[in-house]
């Protein structure tokens, strides 16, 4: 299906996966199982019944503004692939076009091959 | 042929909670980098968020004072995108049912008020910090992340676009700077980058359709907001001019080269998926609650100034001066219940309490008004001369001093003493052997002139009518005089 291999290229791209045509096709299969149950409840007469998003319908409980213990460095570093001093190291992330970011070109994409374990600081 | 801009503002302003929107890690600014972390914040599988009631707070309040409605059931959504600003790879942030719609914020502009109409006020949660590592920005090899800001509440208000040119931008930016000041809801540092703001803009000729929108980013300050717009505007009435078609894009404002700069194909079409973010109920606000905090608000700066210019037949532009922090504001009307010139204190408050104030650091918050008030009593009964009054004034202020006690201790008070001031007018008399000539030879102006150098003798401390009998007196009887 031509349709739902462009769908996992967008969505790939989307979510900055770089997959191989075999990950591609096990993934096109699943995707649409997924969609094609989605398309079934679609089906449904829902015409009168007002949008459902959350079963509860109860209000939400708040917190009170105060602050609480943060996870120590050490725990929030724990299985970090890289790092520096208290940073988290990513990829070159430089001009390029987060919804935040300072724009530019594309972020360099992680490869889906690469096990966070490959990643881990050299040196130790 | 004469374009109109239409723009259009989105700002967003941090809220100044003391822990983050859906967790209890603070917010302080200049901590260790992620040293505010927790499972929520950093989105660890299990955890779930829980809604700040502060947060909730200053968001009613901030849409209250811009006369939006609040609306009694709305939603979080989660806006998703991958970047590694966002730990968790979503914002939790609203987009259908935004927690407030449809207000206006009043702009004083030359030809009268302007209404800039507010199209919806929602919250959501901060992104991290990306840093980039190595020499420039764009050879950077790779990035640094800092998630101590991930999930500090920002509040976004989207305005309607009917802002005109960037002037009006600008004093739209500062008057809600203000509003927000004075509802103690956030700090609205753009340098520190607690308020951001994006626009829209673009052209059309009177009466026509809207023309191709541009959205402007990386505008750092008011001034750089208002330049980046103006420019932006000439940049497409100029295309327009000679016919030619504005592209639908965002640009970035340079503020060095002083203009925006297209980031054309460097951009991805943004897709952001949103869906109701399942880990928060619906949030149900409730009609008596919003009721409360509209009957807590301040006084709000539009409706401070008109009182003020009533109350104390000030000038518009001193009222600006004075309410321009909710602190001063307060000042001036505790120091005005014990004064009778307003605009003589105003002029006090304008300018040695904002001078103080900026030379000491010390808070205007913790100047005691009282101190002012006395200083000007002291002055008005000729107890101290106005130099001495501002000495005073600084020393009460600064140290908290009662005025009345400075004068005594550092016997700052009038010279009327004959025995004291003798001797230094003799000596004045000695020194300007011209002018004593001068006076006598039927001159009254010379007298002027050595009244003012005894009074610079004692720094404006000696009493100017003792000055002159004890003057005339010895001028009167000088040894050698000539009838
Ligand atoms: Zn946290």
């Amino acid at each position: 299906m031509k349709e739902i291999a462009q769908i996992v290229d967008y969505l790939a791209l989307l979510v900055r996966l770089e997959l191989d045509e075999e990950q591609k096709k096990v993934l096109a299969a699943q995707l649409d199982n997924i969609l094609d149950a989605a398309r079934r409840v679609q089906e449904l007469d829902t015409s009168g019944v007002e949008p459902t998003a959350h079963v509860v319908s109860s209000r939400g409980t708040l917190r009170e503004d105060e602050v609480k213990p943060s996870l120590s460095l050490e725990e929030v570093m724990q299985n970090v692939p890289l790092k520096e001093g208290s940073l988290f190291r990513v990829p070159s992330m430089s001009g390029s076009g987060g919804p935040n970011g300072p724009g530019g070109p594309a972020p360099e994409q992680i490869h889906a091959s690469e096990e966070a374990g490959d990643r881990q600081e050299g040196k130790g | 042929m004469d374009y109109e801009a239409v723009i259009g503002l989105e700002v967003h302003l941090e809220l100044k909670t003391r822990s983050k929107i859906f967790c209890g890690c603070s917010t302080a600014f200049g901590m260790e980098p992620n040293s505010s972390c927790c499972p929520v914040c950093l989105g660890l599988p299990g955890s779930l968020p829980v809604l700040n009631r502060s947060a909730l707070e200053m968001a009613v309040k901030a849409a209250l004072a811009l006369n939006c409605r609040v609306e009694g059931r709305s939603r979080f959504d989660r806006k998703n995108y991958f970047y590694p600003d966002l730990p968790k790879a979503y914002q939790i942030s609203q987009y259908e049912l935004p927690v407030a719609r449809g207000g206006y914020l009043e702009i004083d502009l030359p030809g009268g008020i302007k209404r800039v109409n507010i199209e919806r006020v929602h919250m959501e949660e901060e992104a991290g910090k990306l840093l980039h590592a190595g020499g420039s920005i764009m050879e950077s090899d790779y990035s640094l992340v800092d998630y101590n800001r991930a999930g500090i509440p920002l509040l976004e208000i989207v305005t309607a676009p009917n802002i005109s040119s960037g002037k009006e931008a600008r004093l739209f930016l500062e008057e809600l700077r203000l509003l927000l000041f004075y509802c103690d809801v956030s700090d609205c540092r753009m340098e520190e980058g607690s308020l951001r703001c994006d626009a829209n803009i673009s052209l059309n000729l009177p009466g026509a359709a809207m023309g191709n929108k541009v959205e402007v980013k990386n505008m750092n300050s008011f001034r750089a907001v208002e330049y980046a717009l103006d420019y932006e505007a000439q940049r497409q009435a100029e295309i327009l001019s000679r016919a030619g078609e504005i592209v639908q894009e965002t640009r970035h404002w340079d503020e060095e080269n002083r203009v925006t700069v297209s980031l054309r194909g460097k951009e991805e079409a943004s897709d952001y998926r949103y869906f109701p973010e399942p880990d928060l109920p619906p949030l149900l606000i409730e009609e008596s609650w919003v009721q409360e905090l509209k009957e807590a608000l301040p006084e709000l700066p539009a409706h401070k100034r008109l009182r003020f210019e009533e109350q104390y037949r000030l000038d518009p532009k001193d009222v600006a001066v004075l309410t321009s922090s909710p602190e001063l504001a307060c000042f001036y009307e505790e120091a005005a219940r014990h004064v009778e010139d307003y605009t003589g204190l105003a002029n006090w408050v304008k300018g040695d309490v904002l001078r103080i104030h900026n030379d000491s650091g010390k808070a205007i918050g913790e100047m005691t008004p009282l101190a002012l008030a006395e200083t000007i009593s002291l002055l008005e009964r000729g107890e101290i001369s106005r130099p001495v009054a501002r000495e005073v004034l600084e020393e009460a202020l600064v140290r908290g001093k009662n005025p009345a006690q400075v004068v005594q201790d550092r016997g700052l008070g009038r010279i009327a003493d004959p025995g004291t001031l003798g001797p230094l007018i003799e000596k004045v008399l000695q020194e300007n052997p011209k002018a004593v000539e001068s006076y006598l030879q039927g001159r009254e102006k010379a007298l002027g002139f050595l009244v003012g150098k005894v009074m610079a003798a004692t720094r404006g401390r000696s009493d100017p009518a003792a000055v002159n009998t004890i003057l005339r007196d010895k001028l009167q009887n000088l040894p050698g005089k000539v009838e």
